[in-house]
């Protein structure tokens, strides 16, 4: 397995060294006779995860989630405000475009799961933009993130947060973002994913694959309506074991939300079953079931600074 | 020159990637049966995992999950007993959180849950 993630995630790595060539050669295809599709998505993540939308050259996106509590079910309800008086996971990022189809950055995030205490390094790189006429038909985007967590090594050693070394606490998350848009109004996205965590429980996989699907309706010019599911291939037997012994079932994480636009905002409210909000934890570590009302109502703000080169972006 | 640089970015990546499992929890850690969990045991854990770097006190931010002496941590799991096993022993606990306390082992987690399934007993 660990063959396969390095040839995966070299090939992401090998890919991006040949962006800067791609970049011309499809810049001069778009620009002599094809139109590129723009705004797939409002934002560059959909609700949790990616969306093929990148930041532009020079912009700066200052990004914070929340999700909240249990909104319903044994611990939601109106003696937590249905949630809202926890929080499962906060988020706090700042991404930045280093040219139009290529954007990086990091985050700080509180985790909720296994670990916690969360820094993100995280590079997006778009190869394809879907093109009005569909000599593209869709757009192609990879991300990879690292992910370390900074907090205390548990004293238990059948813990996943007790930690030998340091690299006990890396998580690594490799994505291909394939999309879409239909028309004005329907944009859809394939989101293969791959996750990798050195340091796991007894009968944890360390390696996870996942198909996300997400999609967004347009409802008006400032507002869509936004949905996202992932389906983790965890092992069967890593199911029985995790149910019978620690008497926990995995669930498949499914978000809706709405996408609203407020000038140089982006502004969305989500409702999840998930608890974390990064790749490496909602993927293999969701266990709270929607059926149970244990969902619950998050948002994700971005605000975006254009830096250097203002001119050249005005353009 | 963007390329080198991504290409040692990957090897320091890899480099520090690999595939470790913990070993398997020690089975019958707590036999809740026979097991004589008292009050004092774990007010001491709950003063040293949480109270000792002022959380928790009274008083401040959250006042109401005062533990800062043993009859008001068995006041607060009367009266909020599914917020204290959903958040310190249930699967999902959260608790302590990221203030530089380590994670509860499962042992220490199964002894609580266990002191709180006999009744809170002192003795």
């Amino acid at each position: 397995m660990k063959y396969i993630s390095t040839i995966f995630l070299c090939c992401i790595f090998s890919l991006l060294a040949q962006a800067q060539q791609l970049d011309k050669m499809f810049d001069s295809s778009a620009t002599t006779a094809h139109i590129k599709v723009r705004d797939t998505y409002k934002s560059t993540r959909i609700i949790q995860g990616q969306s093929t939308e990148m930041l532009r050259k020079h912009e700066l996106d200052f990004r914070v989630a929340h999700r909240f509590g249990d909104a319903a079910g044994e611990f939601g309800g109106s003696k937590t405000f249905f949630g809202t008086d926890n929080s499962t996971d906060i988020r706090i990022a700042f991404e930045y475009g280093v040219s139009d189809n290529l954007m990086v950055g990091i985050s700080r995030s509180k985790g909720s799961g296994d670990l916690q205490q969360l820094y993100e390094a995280l590079v997006k790189y778009r190869f394809l933009q879907q093109t009005t006429d569909n000599h593209i038909p869709v757009s192609l985007a990879v991300f990879g993130n690292m992910v370390i967590s900074g907090m205390p090594s548990a004293s238990d050693v059948a813990s996943a947060s007790h930690f030998e070394d340091g690299a006990d606490r890396l998580m690594y998350v490799a994505q291909a973002v394939v999309s879409r848009k239909f028309g004005e109004k329907l944009s859809l996205t394939l989101i293969p994913s791959y996750v990798h965590r050195n340091h796991v429980a007894y009968m944890d996989m360390n390696n996870m694959f996942a198909l996300g699907g997400a999609g967004r309706l347009k409802l008006s010019k400032r507002l869509g309506l936004l949905a996202e599911y992932y389906y983790p291939f965890r092992s069967q037997e890593s199911k029985d074991y995790f149910k019978s012994a620690k008497g926990l079932t995995f669930y498949n994480p499914l978000g809706v939300g709405l996408e609203i636009e407020t000038g140089g905002h982006v502004f969305s409210i989500t409702f999840t079953n998930s608890t974390a909000i990064l790749e490496n934890q909602f993927i293999p570590e969701t266990v709270s079931s929607w059926k149970q009302g244990q969902f619950r109502w998050g948002f994700n703000i971005s605000r975006r600074f254009t830096l250097f080169g203002k001119k050249d972006w005005k353009k | 020159m963007i390329r080198n640089k991504l290409f040692l970015l990957a090897c320091v990546l890899f480099a520090a990637c690999k595939n470790d499992q913990a070993p398997a929890p020690v089975s019958g850690g707590v036999n809740c049966d026979v097991a004589k969990i008292t009050t004092a045991y774990v007010f001491a854990s709950i003063q040293a995992n949480c109270t000792s770097r002022g959380c928790h006190p009274g008083g401040n931010s959250p006042a109401v999950a005062d533990f800062s002496t043993a009859d008001k941590l068995k006041t607060y799991i009367n009266t909020h007993r599914s917020m204290f096993e959903l958040r310190v022993t249930g699967p999902q606990a959260d608790m302590p959180q990221t203030q530089a306390f380590p994670a509860l082992s499962q042992g220490m987690k199964d002894s609580i849950a266990c002191w709180i399934a006999h009744g809170l007993p002192d003795q």
